[in-house]
């Protein structure tokens, strides 16, 4: 064997005291060869994204110090470098992309100029510049490069931005690329070009690829091999195939088994009568450009469909589909411009005063940020009883549904008497829900209510959810991004793109046999699906 | 104990900010104990210098009063004005700001207008112009400082309110059926007093120096002992007897850099993002 690109021996970073755990990761001993990609696969917390950062001397050296191993690279140990040796070698040698494409381009500077910049940076000649810039846009598939090296990144979509992201890490022909969760922010079809994009910049030119990801879907459609972490320890490493197909430690075998994965039991039968109706649903969002006309967006278009109790309906799409506006939408957090909202015979939209509080009792939200949902300074069991109090429940009542709700969600009752920032992700999301259910809802809508969940806290959820519509009989609107969810939980979907519905049934027929080539190409974007495959037919040659 | 006042106390500038503000409100509290006569009243001879008698260990004036108990009664006009001045402008600027930001639309606006045209006249020279309408007093004054210092609260919260109206736990306290004024001030104002805090204690400074200018300038309520009069009435005699305007002068200082230590460091404790870096 050929002596590897990289090499991680050994690797630990210690945590500030006070914390949980010692060590931000320990004992890490990787390898990555020339010409593979590697992916670093965890949940939150497991040390993924520091391993990446400590290859690039980035880490934040008055909180996380490395404490002992090295980082091989070209004979050399890379944590004996001084900052300017670093600096070299960053960009030069190894470069790195990150999640968020807003906020890693500089919102002042065209995307020309900035790709344009880091050959300046590295002692390219300004008269070789231009043309390499523009040869850089093409590689990565932008779009007429004359013209959109031109302009600002807010000019640009998600994708498109990802896209001058790598453009600028490729600049100087690294021999390793480290990107760090460099999908997880784009939609899926979006996420699908981009890893297509970067596995074939990978074989063109032969580099290696460190992959930071959580998804094993991305996993299985980009690695060559795969190392799992999980609380700063590497738990298991090995091919591609080894590791999906037979996973040989406990955690990884429970990581898999948590992706959610098409069902293909078609749902029950729901019952008649609707509890919710949405008629000819229009959204209209108006803005100014400068000093231009007024500009009109639908962002919601004609969109109608119904709930019944003990039906859960899900909206899928990709931004900009309009899903979460409808949520909103039904909930009154937003205006109707055109259509009518029917919940029990009424109209949502013209509720006032004491109808439209009685029917806040009745409809309720779980929303998607575990952080940002609970008001930070007001005790867990302040927020779960501030539904019931303003609804006229005796406080003795109150209490008594908060301490039932948080046991239902799977909460110790000494849970009230803390602050938000004490609990994890998962464990807010079902003080969301407890919140939600205190004042004995009909209707729940869950705005992307597992996204922001690690996929075996996000099936731990998905699992409370459905319990509690059965147990309720409420009627559910699942609002998600990712089809894979949807149809976990799902019994009818809509699919939605640009604000119009394409397709929508049974969940198993719009996933199955998609009839629309929109469907069709979301499902064909889902990450992994040729791994998903391979659950039911042990054989495929794709992986 | 809660974390950011830990932090808060364990500075060394809070802690010498703190001492210094404690002695000022013990010299302002206990003045008539320390100081059973006016201050008004001659005491010894006139431009007796420091330290030179251990009765009167500052010294006196031109016109024999003594200047320790000019200090100490001088501070108790300080505290009262910085304070209640500035607590007015709070509730105030808290008020407006508030129902601009949580509102938008309209509303937002044409309060934002009206905050911005308090702002655009020189805020010294209003608050000296409503003195002399007023007629000097020591009300005339808190009202005065309190008018020209209100707007920086008001769009200091609008901004807070109009970050936080669109956050998911106010989205879902509308969704529960929460009224206004509870969303208000239960679920937004508790998080946005951090900045209000930190700012406040920099507003009492600037009020303390804005009262002494005002008093400087003979503006100053006639029945009351200020350090900006005391140093406004020896400033003529400033190159015989330098003690006379130098300790007010020298009270004055330790007093504003005391309230901006504190206030620099409520706002390192108060702010969330640098205290999370340090716990971590």
């Amino acid at each position: 064997m050929t002596t590897p690109l990289l090499s991680i021996e050994d690797l630990t970073v210690a945590l500030p005291g006070g914390g949980d755990r010692r060590h931000a990761i320990s004992n890490v001993t990787l390898r990555l060869n020339r010409g593979e990609v590697l992916c670093i696969v965890g949940e939150s917390g497991s040390g993924k994204s520091i391993t990446a950062s400590a290859v690039m001397g980035l880490l934040p050296g008055d909180q996380l110090k490395v404490t002992g191993g090295q980082i091989r690279f070209d004979g050399r140990n890379l944590l004996d470098l001084d900052e300017n040796a670093m600096r070299r070698i960053r960009g030069d040698r190894i470069a790195m992309i990150f999640q968020e494409p807003m906020t890693s381009l500089n919102p002042v500077m065209t995307v020309g100029r900035q790709i344009e910049e880091v050959l300046e940076t590295h002692d390219v000649p300004a008269a070789e510049r231009p043309a390499k810039v523009l040869e850089l846009a093409r590689a990565v598939d932008l779009p007429d490069p004359e013209e959109i090296v031109k302009r600002y990144p807010f000019g640009l979509s998600g994708g498109q931005r990802q896209r001058v992201m790598i453009a600028m890490a490729l600049a100087l022909e690294p021999d390793i690329l480290i990107a760090d969760e460099p999908t997880t922010a784009l939609d899926v079809t979006t996420q699908a070009q981009i890893l297509d994009l970067i596995r074939n910049l990978q074989r063109a030119r032969g580099m290696g690829v460190l992959f930071i990801t959580h998804d094993f879907g991305v996993v299985a459609d980009i690695a060559d091999r795969v190392a799992v972490m999980q609380q700063g320890r590497l738990v298991e490493e090995g091919p591609i195939e080894q590791v999906l197909v037979r996973p040989s430690h406990p955690y990884t075998q429970k990581l898999i088994a948590a992706v959610p994965r098409f069902r293909t039991a078609r749902p029950e039968a729901v019952p008649e009568g609707p509890l919710l109706r949405v008629k000819d649903l229009t959204k209209i969002y108006r803005s100014r450009r400068g000093f231009g006309a007024m500009r009109e967006t639908r962002a919601v278009d004609a969109v109608s469909f119904e709930i019944a109790r003990g039906e859960t309906l899900g909206l899928v799409g990709e931004s900009g589909s309009g899903k979460s506006t409808i949520g909103q939408c039904i909930l009154r957090l937003a205006s109707i411009d055109g259509g009518e909202v029917l919940f029990d015979g009424k109209n949502v939209g013209t509720l006032q005063g004491h109808d439209l509080l009685a029917y806040r009792g009745r409809a309720q939200m779980v929303f998607q940020d575990p952080f940002a949902s609970l008001n930070p300074r007001h005790r867990v069991g302040r927020s779960i009883m501030a539904g019931p109090l303003a609804h006229g429940v005796p406080r003795a009542e109150a209490e008594r549904r908060m301490n039932a709700l948080l046991e239902r969600v799977g909460l110790d009752a000494g849970a009230a008497s803390r602050f938000p920032h004490e609990f994890s992700g998962g464990q807010r999301q079902r003080i969301g829900i407890a919140r939600a259910l205190a004042v004995q809802p009909d209707l729940l809508v869950a705005d992307e209510a597992v996204s922001a969940l690690d996929v075996s806290v996000q099936a731990q959820v998905l699992d409370l959810l459905r319990e509690i519509r059965r147990e309720l009989d409420l009627a559910m609107l699942f609002i998600t991004h990712d089809l894979r969810v949807a149809s976990q939980i799902c019994d009818r979907v809509v699919v939605l793109h640009q604000g119009k519905i394409v397709e929508q049934g049974v969940v198993t027929d719009v996933f199955g046999h998609p009839e629309q080539p929109y469907t069709q190409s979301l499902i064909a974007a889902v990450p992994g699906r040729s791994w998903h495959g391979d659950q039911r037919e042990p054989e495929t040659s794709n992986i | 104990m809660n974390p950011s006042l830990r932090r808060f106390l364990t500075d060394p500038k809070a802690v010498i900010g703190l001492t210094i503000l404690i002695v000022t409100l013990a010299a302002a509290l206990l003045a008539p104990v320390l100081f059973p006569r006016d201050p008004w009243q001659m005491v010894s001879r006139p431009f007796l210098p420091p330290f030179q008698d251990a009765r009167y260990w500052l010294g006196t004036d031109m016109l024999g009063r003594d200047i320790l108990a000019g200090i100490a009664y001088g501070a108790q006009m300080s505290l009262i004005v910085g304070v209640a001045s500035t607590a007015a402008a709070l509730i105030l600027g808290i008020l407006v700001g508030a129902f601009a930001g949580y509102n938008g639309g309209w509303i937002d606006d044409a309060l934002m207008r009206g905050t911005e045209f308090f702002q655009t006249i020189p805020t010294f020279v209003f608050a000296l112009l409503m003195v002399a309408i007023l007629a000097p007093s020591i009300t005339s004054i808190i009202i005065a400082i309190c008018v020209v210092s209100w707007p920086p609260v008001a769009r200091l919260v609008r901004s807070e309110f109009a970050t936080l109206r669109s956050r998911e736990f106010v989205k879902a306290a509308r969704v529960l059926g929460e009224s206004n004024s509870r969303i208000i001030f239960t679920q937004i104002l508790p998080n946005t007093l951090s900045p209000v805090i930190a700012m406040s204690s920099l507003m009492v400074a600037s009020a303390i120096l804005t009262e002494a200018a005002i008093s400087f300038l003979g503006l100053g309520d006639p029945n009351r002992m200020s350090w900006g009069y005391m140093i406004g009435a020896s400033r003529t005699v400033i190159r015989q007897a330098w003690w006379m305007s130098f300790f007010p002068g020298l009270v004055i200082l330790l007093v504003v850099l005391a309230l901006n230590l504190v206030g620099e460091t409520l706002n390192d404790a108060l702010n969330p993002r640098l205290s999370r870096k340090g716990r971590q």
